[in-house]
């Protein structure tokens, strides 16, 4: 809705200009004309908060939903390279997997806010952050040494003290056969007052059985980094006398039937979870969170701003950014094994974006496009804070852009931020991230959306 | 100085009602001075960054924050800066006991809660057996090349918790404490210890040693029955007075995250360069350590550092309204003496700045008597010694997570049972406490957990 906004704007400010003040009289062939329709004199378009809210909640179910269309569609491609393992079902396995990530990661900024994907409850209900299927989604990082194979060492790191077997390490949930697949215990893990469960699900466990540690170009982990992602071979899912556990080294052919048993579990469960926010957000429910939320009012605004905040700097740049930089650790990115890293950072920026203009694009190419961000804080007078965040987060776009392009053409963000702790396309896309929530802070404040409940006098509860 | 103050004022409401400090219309004092969080727009955690921060720090707050919630896996892994939980733990993350930074669950409310540390009495040979905390979980067992995996590495028992119930004489309160109980280890010998709220740790480390040390009174020579006593720890130039941990037997925030990483997570550090593996623990010893290449711990200097720069810097959210209740539970406050060990108010500096914050702790050890006392030594700290707690936030706490419980073990569901459980040197306060009207008990309750 922005354009369109921006273009009414613009010619009321022109009006503004020529008649010193807009009086609705004005049709189209100019002042000889004949007189135009009354418009409210000096405010270009009226949209209210639950108008934001609505269209944010909207966004929620469609790109939630998109997400969760393509991972039945990763399914499928899975259940196809099991049933007839070989490059071409393996790559179109994987370009699956990277598809999903697309809208996915435009839903992340519907993290850090207690809503359904932090705090679902089994029945429906809100509960407290890491109750919701966050963890069992998206969880990172990933032990992967509990489910597969791994190398004895992984960017020059071996991790080795005295008394450690100084070759491939084996043990896992694939090698041991006496561990029964089935979803109940691959959720449940065996781990019984476990708060985090699910380790060994979610998109990144799917991740690491499709292409495997990244371990550069002698594959032995200790070799330059270079510009691959992980280098699992499709001979891993084949069986019978084919069946290996890395390039190059054959396996038992029960390891890759567990192999592949246990991929197609991962999809099936990821699904399911993507289910539950679909749910939670399907604008035809009634009590789910949706209508709570849409019913929200500015708890739901606050809640809204708060999430574009927290994934904005805390999350992009203070977490997935800041920590790959300050340690130089090839792996410490989000999609170590894939290397699609520089994804995650755009689909979470461009998840902002969404947020602030009321705007979507699903995965078959139409629009939601309904109230921003922007067109309340026009509505409300504050003209200059709307585009003051408009050029941040434009700033921000096109900063971050330099680092998928160069992606794109070659250097993954692993080796990007070898390039040292001053790298200017990292470095400039987190300050501009940190500049943006100097200006969120002033959206937050013009709209004075302060939630005030912890405040309330205690008697009540004593 | 103030405990004398507050000794002299002692059943004195009419002098008390004309200090300055006591305005009964104005809000509650700032907690964290010049460095209080005012509401914002999150009502669900207490982790937000102290409110003068610049954004270049508070990028490393976040990036500190990360370190505190993602959680720990096993080594080796790809993520190599994070790898190295165990391989005997207790908690994946920090976020998993310190919820929101705040308060870990009760065991009454929740007898499964990870938020749970099991203390060990170095009694019969238990050290030597288990180490002085009870792990209750354990990585997977990967034991090499060759060898067969034997599923999960036993890690050692959780205990099973039995509640038993207390009647007192003058009151109907009915108080329920936990007892922690192991096969092969006396329930004596097991201290559980909720995870504590996290804020304002930073402005703690920053009062003076010197004020502590004015505050002590080991002799009692002002015969108030009060003999709080500073926990001094380490020799020469490195001995300073304990501050954090229900004993206080860490110095500085950078001492006592460590410790809980170590303890709590299996994740060694600079302080803590050793696992927690027992001596004839040989399976535990055998598994792979999260170091980094060049011998880095499993946490490096770079990120312990950030670790406890959030740890530190946690803002102290504003009060709560100071209604007329509040105001009256105040009056108690002062009648009973209690800050004659939660001394409101300490004068700091902090990054060149002067203010005065209001934790209500003296930080120091204090006999709490027989009811209380978990009969664990640990360094100076006798079984019976607690170091007074903060009371900031608390009722935030228990409103961010009502689960949880208050003093160390988070048995009591309300400020009066607390109060209640006092024995020893808060003995006489606390039976003046239970005299009191039911209404100005809650008042008392209310005020506390306003600050």
């Amino acid at each position: 809705m922005n354009k369109k906004l921006t273009g009414l704007l613009a010619m009321g400010l022109l009006a503004l200009a020529g008649c010193e003040g807009d009086d609705g009289s004005v049709g189209p062939a100019g002042a000889t004309g004949a007189a135009g329709p009354a418009g409210p004199a000096g405010v270009p378009l009226v949209v209210t908060r639950t108008d934001v809210v609505t269209t944010n909640a909207n966004i929620a179910y469609a790109s939630y939903s998109d997400s969760w269309v393509l991972a039945i569609e990763l399914q499928g491609k899975i259940d196809d390279l099991v049933a007839a393992p070989s490059q071409e079902t393996f790559d179109a396995a994987k370009d699956a997997w990277l598809a999903v990530n697309e809208p996915y990661g435009q839903t992340e900024v519907y993290r850090f806010r207690v809503g359904p994907i932090d705090a679902l409850l089994p029945d429906g209900s809100l509960g407290v952050e890491g109750d919701g299927p966050e963890g069992a989604i998206n969880a990172w990082p990933l032990g992967e040494a509990l489910v597969d194979y791994v190398a004895t060492a992984v960017d020059g790191d071996e991790g080795s003290d005295s008394g450690n077997p100084p070759t491939g390490v084996t043990g896992n949930i694939i090698s041991d056969t006496t561990f029964t697949l089935s979803k109940a215990n691959i959720r449940d893990n065996n781990e019984l007052d476990d708060d985090e469960r699910n380790l060994t699900t979610g998109f990144h466990v799917i991740e690491f059985l499709l292409w495997g540690q990244d371990l550069n170009a002698d594959l032995s982990g200790t070799g330059t980094r270079d510009a691959t992602g992980g280098q699992r071979p499709f001979s891993d899912y084949q069986t019978g006398a084919s069946c290996t556990s890395g390039i190059g080294t054959s396996s038992a052919s029960v390891i890759c039937e567990r192999r592949g048993q246990y991929l197609q579990l991962a999809a099936e469960i990821l699904v399911e979870d993507l289910k539950t926010l679909v749910d939670a957000w399907n604008p035809n429910g009634t009590g789910n969170h949706y209508a709570n939320f849409v019913a929200g009012g500015d708890v739901s605004l606050a809640k809204i701003l708060e999430g574009m905040g927290r994934l904005g700097f805390g999350e992009l740049a203070g977490e997935r950014m800041n920590i790959a930089l300050l340690t130089n650790s090839q792996e410490d990115e989000h999609s170590c094994f894939s290397d699609n890293t520089h994804r995650d950072i755009v689909t979470n920026a461009q998840g902002i974006v969404n947020s602030y203009f009321g705007e979507y694009t699903r995965i078959d190419g139409s629009t939601v496009d309904g109230a921003g961000i922007d067109d309340l804080l026009i509505s409300e007078g504050f003209t200059e804070t709307a585009n003051a965040f408009r050029a941040a987060l434009e700033t921000t776009m096109i900063r971050i852009s330099t680092i998928d392009d160069m992606a794109k053409a070659g250097m993954p963000f692993d080796t990007q931020i070898q390039l040292g702790i001053n790298e200017p396309n990292i470095a400039g896309s987190i300050q501009a991230l940190s500049a943006q929530t100097d200006i969120l802070e002033t959206v937050i404040s013009d709209l004075d959306v302060t939630v005030g409940d912890l405040r309330q006098d205690t008697e009540e509860e004593i | 100085m103030i405990r004398l103050a507050a000794t002299v004022l002692i059943g004195s409401t009419l002098l008390i009602g004309s200090c300055s400090q006591r305005d009964a219309t104005g809000p509650l004092p700032a907690p964290g001075g010049a460095w209080t969080l005012a509401w914002g727009a999150t009502s669900h955690t207490l982790v937000q960054p102290t409110p003068t921060m610049d954004r270049e720090t508070e990028l490393r707050f976040w990036t500190g924050f990360a370190m505190f919630r993602d959680p720990w896996v096993k080594a080796p892994s790809s993520t190599t800066a994070r790898d190295g939980l165990g391989p005997l733990f207790s908690a994946r993350s920090c976020q998993s006991c310190h919820a929101g930074a705040g308060r870990g669950d009760s065991l009454l409310n929740d007898p499964d809660t990870p938020a749970m540390a099991f203390k060990l009495a170095d009694v019969d040979d238990i050290h030597s057996r288990f180490g002085d905390q009870l792990q209750t979980r354990a990585i997977y067992d990967v034991t090499g090349v060759g060898k067969r995996l034997s599923g999960f590495y036993p890690g050692e028992p959780r205990p099973s918790v039995k509640v038993e119930t207390l009647e007192l004489d003058d009151t109907d309160i009915v108080l329920n404490r936990v007892h922690a109980s192991v096969p092969d280890i006396p329930a004596y010998a097991i201290s559980p210890r909720v995870a504590p709220g996290l804020v304002g740790l930073g402005l703690l480390e920053a009062i003076p040693q010197s004020r502590l040390e004015a505050l002590e009174d080991p002799d009692d020579a002002n015969s108030d029955g009060i003999t709080g006593r500073v926990h001094w720890v380490g020799e020469g130039e490195a001995r300073a007075a304990g501050r954090f941990g229900w004993k206080a037997p860490h110095p500085t925030v950078a001492a006592q995250t460590a410790d809980a990483f170590r303890n709590d997570i299996g994740i060694t550090s600079v302080y803590n360069p050793v696992e927690t593996c027992a001596p004839q623990q040989q399976r535990c010893h055998d598994q792979r350590s999260g170091n980094g290449p060049q011998g880095d711990h499993e946490i490096g200097g770079i990120l312990f550092d950030t670790a406890v720069e959030f740890t530190a810097s946690l803002a102290v959210p504003e009060a709560r309204r100071a209604t007329a209740k509040v105001r009256r539970g105040q009056r108690v406050f002062e009648d009973l003496a209690c800050a004659a060990c939660h001394t409101p108010s300490h004068d700091i500096v902090v990054a060149g700045e002067q203010t005065t914050i209001w934790p209500y702790t003296d930080l120091l050890l204090h006999d709490m008597g027989p009811l209380l006392a978990d009969g664990i030594a640990q360094g100076d700290a006798t079984g019976g010694e607690w170091r007074t707690p903060p009371l900031w936030s608390l009722g935030l706490q228990q409103q961010l997570n009502p689960e949880t419980g208050f003093l160390h073990d988070g048995r009591a569901a309300t400020i009066q049972e607390a109060v209640l459980w006092h024995g020893g040197e808060a003995a006489t306060a606390a039976a003046r406490f239970k005299s009191l009207s039911k209404a100005e008990q809650d008042a008392l309750a209310a005020f506390v957990l306003a600050l």
